[in-house]
Order: structure tokens, then sequence, then C-alpha cells
């Protein structure tokens, strides 16, 4: 779980320090804000945790390596070079830094003529072992078979979170005695809403499979291949409640049909109540207010909504609120009064004003 | 003048003319007299228009839980879109029948819930009234020219010359 990040001098950001909610985070904001940098920003971080489940004695500059290529590989920065990520027109060194639960940390800076990041702090590091996940904007169910491996060889022009998400899809599945009971509703649930299951193949093969057919995964709506996501993760253990680190992502709206998002929603409360972080970006009013909504004090949810905007001087900040009434500024909220003032004076000249 | 519905008043200072529409105490002016149609609370006469206004209060600190309970139903299933649609239909054709339809016609529905909700309603609630989008080409005129759900807060930025306040809270 991580508790704290803070971001200096680094890609869009001046100085941004934020408080993650142990359940559930919503960052909002308008475009330019850098909801996403700061998404994989965390991400990024949370990356040693596989490094030392495998290699316990990782060393400085494996670990140094490692964060690079991964922060390179996440924000892909104008010639690959990690300089380019340096907060424009700062002076100072860029850096970043994530405490995890346990007092976990792991700072890191680097100049813009840097090659590589210098860890400057990495206290308990080695104990962080719970790895996150990163659902991209895009469904990947369409496109990956053969993606990984494509990705390995050729410079394509996705990210690594594209990659991450399809090992991640692509594992075996969890024993069915170590499914958690919130992660075997959820994809009940899941398989319920679509009228099936996707079925995983390996090699980025996957189909849908229902009571009495099976079809290709790219037949079905785009929104189901999304949620079909979720529920392969849940499927692998990949999110695992209690276990498993943060949930990132990005947009979960896109391409999801409204009707969707409730059940998405409910699922995402449920996972975090039994300790599943999440931390989510959105543009969505009906995402944003299911989880007014939905969010349960007595169920033991918490829902904390981070508003990215940009102060009087263009430098980005953050407001962290728990109520979704005391979103300011509220993009969201803001675009459906320019609806109504647009149809006042359109239907009704300067009648009233 | 104010007019007020509950806790709910809107100041029409600057219009013609300002009426409870719904008034159905007989010793009350403009009594309305027939309970079998649906009304909206106020009818307000401008020098270009007339303006049918209805007031809906879910988010009132006095709402009980029975009510909202009921509100947030008819909000879901459409109900409530249908509710305001027949108010103005059925006023519409009173103030026809009083020959008092000379003009524009706009029908502002007041209803507290938040502002993301309300194009929506606005729309569905125009669906329901005819020609319900529909171009009809024997049609001269059309029964109103904007229907339009506010809360408080959006009602005061688009029509400052007719301020609403929330009496509880002064």
């Amino acid at each position: 779980m991580i508790e704290h990040l803070k971001l200096r001098n680094f890609t869009a950001f001046n100085d941004l320090s934020i408080d993650f909610s142990p359940r559930v985070n919503v960052i909002v904001g308008e475009n330019g804000t850098g909801k996403t940098q700061l998404l994989k920003a965390a991400y990024g971080l949370c990356a040693g945790a596989p490094l030392f489940k495998n290699k316990p004695d990782t060393s400085d500059e494996e670990l140094t390596t490692k964060l690079t290529d991964k922060l390179l590989r996440l924000f892909m920065p104008l010639d690959d070079r990690l300089g380019r990520m340096h907060h424009q027109g700062s002076s100072d060194q860029a850096y970043l830094h994530a405490r995890f639960a346990h007092d976990q940390k792991i700072a890191a800076t680097f100049f813009n003529n840097s090659k590589s990041l210098v860890i400057q702090d990495r206290s308990n590091y080695e104990n962080y072992q719970s790895e996150a996940v990163f659902m991209p904007t895009k469904e990947v169910l369409s496109f990956m078979k053969g993606f990984t491996s494509l990705y390995e060889r050729y410079g394509l022009s996705f990210d690594q979170t594209y990659q991450d998400i399809c090992l991640l899809l692509d594992l075996p599945e969890v024993r069915p005695e170590t499914l958690h009971e919130r992660s075997k509703w959820a994809m009940d649930e899941i398989a319920g809403v679509c009228g099936g299951r996707f079925v995983f193949y390996g090699g980025g093969k996957v189909t849908f499979k229902t009571e009495n057919a099976e079809y290709s995964a790219n037949a079905m709506a785009e929104g189901f291949r999304k949620v079909g996501m979720l529920s392969r993760l849940l499927e692998t253990g990949a999110i695992q409640p209690g276990v498993s680190g943060p949930l990132f992502w990005d947009e979960p709206e896109s391409n999801l049909n409204p009707k969707l998002m409730k059940l998405l929603v409910q699922i995402l409360l449920e996972l975090s109540r039994k300790d599943q972080q999440v931390i989510l970006t959105t543009h969505d009013y009906v995402l944003l207010k299911w989880f007014d909504m939905l969010m349960d004090k007595g169920k033991e949810h918490h829902v904390r909504y981070h508003v990215l905007y940009r102060d009087e001087n263009r430098k980005i900040k953050v407001d962290s609120v728990e109520d979704y009434r005391a979103i300011s500024p509220n993009a969201i909220a803001d675009t459906f009064n320019d609806l109504t003032k647009e149809q006042v004076n359109k239907m009704m000249g300067g009648l009233g004003q | 003048m104010k007019l007020r519905e509950r806790d709910i008043e809107i100041d029409f200072t600057s219009a013609i003319d300002a009426l409870v529409f719904d008034q159905m105490k007989r010793n009350q002016p403009n009594y309305h007299g027939i309970g079998e149609m649906c009304r909206v609370d106020f009818v307000v006469e401008l020098d270009t228009a007339i303006i049918f206004v209805e007031v809906k209060d879910p988010s009132s600190p006095k709402a009980r839980t029975e009510g909202l309970t009921k509100f947030q139903q008819d909000l879901n299933d459409g109900t409530l879109s249908a509710k305001f649609a027949a108010k103005f239909v059925d006023s519409f054709f009173y103030r026809w029948a009083e020959d008092k339809l000379s003009k524009t016609v706009h029908y502002l529905i007041l209803v507290t819930l938040d502002s993301g909700v309300l194009p929506n309603l606005s729309d569905e609630v125009a669906k329901k009234i005819s020609p319900a989008g529909k171009s009809c080409t024997r049609w001269q005129r059309h029964p109103v020219q904007n229907c339009q759900a506010f809360n408080i807060e959006t009602w005061n930025q688009n029509f400052p010359k007719w301020p609403v306040t929330r009496l509880a809270s002064l």
C-alpha cells in the first residue's frame, strides 16, 4: 500500500505531495493537470517489489537500473532520455519519493542531463514486496495475442503499462482455495453482466465463453473486455485483496457502458474494504457519482478524492477531500453548469439576466 | 413579487405579474379549482415571455426519509419527469382556457439535485412534452421554448434578476 507520494521538478509537477487513502482514491482534474503522470510515477516507484521478491539481495545498482528503466518505459520521454522528465524551467534536481505501509520508503533524484536515477533513500524498501497493477486506458484483450513478444523485440508506441498488464493477464489462475471470497464474488458478478466469461489459453489467446458457445474476444463489446480484464486479474491473483499492491487504473470509464459503471464501483469498493488499495483517475461524472452514492461508511468504505488543478502561476496543485461535494475546482460539474448556461443562452436569450 | 413554495422563495419583482398557479384555497386570489388537473407551482408573466415554474426540494433539511425514497424512485424510473411534463401540459391547457397564452412559454424546473443530473432530467421532461423533439410541419407554434431544470446554484447563476433563496437558511 502506498501512503504518500512526493514529486518535485518531475515532468509536469513543480512540487506536489499527496496522501493516499488505504482504500479508494479518485483523482480528478482537467486535461493537462498530470493525472496519468501521477499514476505512473506512483506505479513506477512500486516497481522494486518484484525485484526483491525474486532476488532478496538485489544491489543498489540493480535497483537503480530497474527503476530508471521502468520510468523510461512508462513515460517514454523524447529520445528515451531520463533528463527529459525533469520539470522544464527548474534548476533544482527532480525528486521522487514514495512511502509505503510499514514505513518502507524509496526516494530518487536526477538532473536534466542524468542518465540514471540516484537512490537517496530506500529504508525498508526491500521489504516492499506487494506487486502493483496498472490498468491502462485501453483494454488489451483484443490485441494481446503476441503483444508481449512484439513489445520486447520492437519499439512499439505503447508504454510499458500495456506490456505489464498483458503479462499479468497471461498468468495462470490461482488455486480455487487461494481465491479471495470477494474476488470470486466479483468474477461471478462480471460474468453475470457479460453473459459469460473470458477464457485465457496462454500466449495472449483469449476467447469468450457462454453456456453454449465460444466466441473470439474481439467479437465482444469493448466494455465487456475491460471488465473482463478486471475479472482475469482477480482470477490470476494479480489482484488479491490484502496481498497485492495498489491497483492503479487510468480512466476506467473509457469504452465502458455507463450501465457497467455501477457494478465496477461496487466491486472496487468491496475489494478496497478487504484491503485492496485502489487509485484511479477519471473524467466521468457517472463514475464519480456512483462512488459518492455507493460509499457506505458503515461498511468501512473510504473514498478520498484528489483534485489536480493549476493555480494562478500555472503550477499543478492537489487538493484532497473526503466528500464528493467538497471537490473544488470540479471540472466535471463545471461542464454540466456550462451546458446549463449554454441552453439558457440559446433558448432564452437574456431573460432573467 | 416574491413567490414561495415551502422553504424556497423566488423574487420575481422585475416581472409584470407572478402568481401562485396551484392555489387550491378558495379564499385566496387565483384559486385554481380543478383538483384533477396537474399544476405547476408558479406562472410568471414577463414583457416578452411567460414562465411556468415548478419547484421540488429533495435537499430540504426538512425532507423526510419516506418522501426522499419515493422521490429517488420516481427519479430513477422516469415517473418524476413524467409528472413534471404532465404539470406543464395541464397548466398550459388551463392557461389556454383562460386565454392567457399570448407569449412564448418557458418551463423552468427548480429541483435541488446535483448539477450533473440536471441536463439529463431537462431532456427527459422535454421528451415527454409533445411534440417530443419531433418536427410537425402543421404546427405554427411551439408550446414550450425552453424546458430546463436548475438547482438553486445554477438558477441564481443564470437568472440573477429572479434570485432564489432558501428561507430556512436565513
